[in-house]
C-alpha cells in the first residue's frame, strides 16, 4: 500500500467527523485534525479505531499519542503495516 | 495553573458513541471503566472522566508546550455529592486537582495545579459563538480576554492593569472562559 492509498484511505475516515469542507479538500500532511479540521478530541478515538479496522492494524498508545495531524498519522499506519508485514 | 473544559451533554449523545467495541479501553484504564459501568449513570460518569482528563490535559499542554492524544495516560479518581465532583488526576506522577459541576445540559471541570485552587478562580459562562471574544468583552468592561505572546489566552483586569492565566473551553452551546485572580499567577 502506497502513501497516497493510506491518505486516500485516511481521508475518507476523517470525512466521517469533520464539517471542515474545505480543509478537508486542501487536505495535505500539514493538515491538523484539531487545528485545521475542528475534530472533537472524542471524536479522535473513533479515528484511531476506524484506522485499525480499515488497515487491520493495532495501534498502541504510544502510536495514538502523536495522532493529531494528518503527517504523523500517516507514518502511524505505516509503520504499523511494515511490522505486519514483517511478522 | 488552572485549565477547564466543558462537555455539551446533548451534543456527546449525538456525536460520541462510548459503547462503540474498544472506545472505552483506549481511553480509560481499567479502574475508570469500572467506575462507568457500576456507575447508576454511566453516560454522565464517562463525560465527568472524560473533563477531568482534559482539564488536565490543558495544564501539561501549558507547561510543557507538547501537543499529544493520551487520555490513558491521564489517571482519575473522583467522589461526586449530588450535582458537583471532586477528583484528582495523575499524569507521570503530577497531580492536579479538579472540581466539576454536573446537571442535564453539560458538565464542566476545572483543574488545578497545586499553588492554586477553586478560591482563587473566576468563572464565566457564556452562549458559544465564533465572536466570543468579542461578546466577553463588550460585556465586562473591566476585563479583556485576549492572547498573550504565546498564543495562550489571558484576561487584562483594567483596574489593576495586572494580566491573568486564563483558560477557554467550548462544547457544542456552552462557552466557558476561567482565570485565577491570585497575584502569583499573574503574567509579568
Amino acid at each position: 500500500m502506497d502513501k497516497q492509498e493510506i491518505l486516500t484511505g485516511l481521508r475518507d475516515i476523517i470525512s466521517l467527523y469533520t464539517e471542515e469542507q474545505d480543509a478537508l479538500d486542501h487536505i495535505s500532511e500539514q493538515t491538523d485534525f484539531i487545528a485545521d479540521l475542528k475534530i472533537n478530541s472524542a471524536n479522535l478515538v473513533d479515528i484511531v479505531l476506524d484506522i485499525e479496522e480499515k488497515f487491520n492494524i493495532n495501534i498502541d498508545n504510544e502510536s495514538m499519542a502523536k495522532m493529531l495531524n494528518v503527517k504523523a498519522t500517516v507514518e502511524v499506519i505505516e509503520d504499523k503495516l511494515a511490522e505486519n508485514a514483517g511478522k | 495553573m488552572l485549565g477547564n473544559d466543558v462537555v455539551d451533554l446533548k451534543l456527546a449523545r449525538r456525536r460520541n458513541n462510548w459503547r462503540r467495541a474498544n472506545y472505552l479501553s483506549k481511553i480509560f484504564t481499567p479502574d475508570e471503566q469500572r467506575l462507568v459501568y457500576h456507575s447508576d449513570c454511566p453516560d454522565l460518569m464517562v463525560w465527568l472522566i472524560w473533563s477531568m482528563k482534559e482539564a488536565a490535559y490543558k495544564i501539561v499542554n501549558r507547561n510543557t508546550g507538547l501537543r499529544f492524544f493520551d487520555p490513558k495516560g491521564f489517571h482519575c479518581t473522583v467522589q461526586i455529592h449530588d450535582l458537583k465532583a471532586t477528583g484528582c488526576v495523575d499524569y507521570r506522577g503530577e497531580q492536579f486537582m479538579t472540581h466539576s459541576e454536573i446537571n442535564e445540559h453539560y458538565v464542566h471541570t476545572l483543574s488545578f495545579k497545586t499553588g492554586s485552587g477553586i478560591e482563587q478562580c473566576h468563572v464565566v459562562q457564556r452562549r458559544n459563538a465564533d465572536d466570543y471574544v468579542l461578546s466577553f468583552n463588550l460585556k465586562h468592561k473591566g476585563l479583556m480576554l485576549q492572547k498573550n505572546n504565546s498564543g495562550l489566552p489571558e484576561i487584562f483586569i483594567r483596574k489593576t492593569q495586572s494580566r491573568h492565566l486564563a483558560s477557554v473551553s467550548h462544547h457544542g452551546r456552552f462557552l466557558f472562559i476561567a482565570y485565577l485572580h491570585t497575584t502569583e499567577e499573574v503574567v509579568s
